[in-house]
């Protein structure tokens, strides 16, 4: 889920980059230095994650993980998105140069959101922490269809067609992104639960 | 002076040759003459409809040419659109270039934050 070259109006192109702009100083500044080499990895498994594709009858659609990159990054994941989709779109040719501020706002909100969600929602126990994690991981690719129907509508599109048509192709990957970040989210509640804070919210490493 | 001298005698020479394989043509032409002739006569003693099969053949000859170049050449394209896709398809080189670049940044972050703490302390 990418928007190409030429697709968007400039008015919006260049608006999106300023908002995504703005979001960047904001998460870059909201990123706390000692959380550096966790940003990194996650934004490589972000920036690798795409090339995971998923078979769908005759097309095939391919992992997102903004929600997963929300839940373990927090504030710094718009930093990792930005960063991730900007290589993909110099290097595997994902998406266009002129879009990358709106394909950054369509992965990177939708991220923000999950993240502050699994905060608000991710209680104490591990089943709580999971059940939080898959809602976080599917609502992240739910969102981002969302924003790309609404990005499309502004290139003069239908946006409840888009939206359909969005949704429903992401359907299979909302399911095995809900379950990837359950996952991940439980083997890191037994293992290494302070990277569940988030990363602003990381305690005690000064 | 020599030199046009030699390209005369070389211009000659050809001329010479030329005229040598021209009159044995002619000759093969006028030994084959009297089988030609009646071939000739059997032809036409066929009429036009012998013409028109002949010319019905050959259509259906090229016609057949024709279906076995366009299988080929529709085989040639799929192969060149699946070598397209191959070649679009980013590798391992494109993967390992972005990890990287990422931990590259990465570092670079690493070290303006180390400066800043240690210009704090």
């Amino acid at each position: 889920m990418h928007i190409s070259d030429g697709v968007l109006p400039t008015s919006v192109a260049l608006g999106s980059y300023a908002v995504a702009g703005v979001l960047m100083a904001w998460s870059i500044k909201k990123t706390h230095g000692d959380d550096l080499p966790k940003v990194a990895v996650v934004t490589s498994a972000f920036f690798v994650a795409s090339l995971i594709h998923v078979p769908l009858g005759p097309t095939s659609v391919h992992l997102l993980i903004p929600g997963l990159v929300g839940i373990l990054l927090g504030n710094s994941a718009f930093v990792s998105i930005a960063l991730g989709l900007t290589l993909q779109s110099l290097l595997f040719q994902f998406g266009g140069i002129t879009a990358l501020g709106a394909n950054s706002i369509m992965m990177g909100v939708p991220a923000l959101v999950a993240g502050w969600l699994f905060q608000s929602i991710k209680g104490d126990t591990l089943a709580r922490n999971v059940i939080a994690g898959a809602i976080c991981g599917g609502l992240g690719v739910v969102l981002a269809a969302l924003i790309l129907a609404l990005l499309l509508f502004t290139s003069g599109e239908e946006f409840l067609g888009v939206a359909k048509i969005a949704l429903l192709a992401h359907l299979p990957v909302v399911v095995i992104e809900a379950a990837v970040s359950a996952f991940t989210v439980s083997f890191l509640y037994k293992v290494k639960p302070e990277m569940l804070h988030g990363a602003a919210l990381t305690p005690g490493l000064k | 002076m020599s030199d046009r001298r030699s390209q005369l005698a070389l211009v000659v020479l050809l001329l010479a040759a030329l005229l040598a394989i021209g009159h044995a043509a002619f000759a093969a032409a006028v030994e084959q003459g009297p089988e030609q002739e009646a071939a000739a006569e059997v032809a036409h003693n066929g009429g036009e409809s012998a013409q028109t099969a002949a010319c019905a053949q050959a259509v259906e000859l090229l016609q057949q040419q024709k279906g076995l170049l366009t299988r080929e050449l529709a085989q040639l394209k799929r192969e060149l659109a699946l070598l397209r896709e191959s070649v679009a398809k980013p590798g391992l080189k494109e993967i390992f270039s972005g990890i990287g670049y990422i931990l590259g940044l990465a570092g670079v972050g690493f070290f303006v934050h180390c400066r800043n703490q240690q210009k704090k302390s």
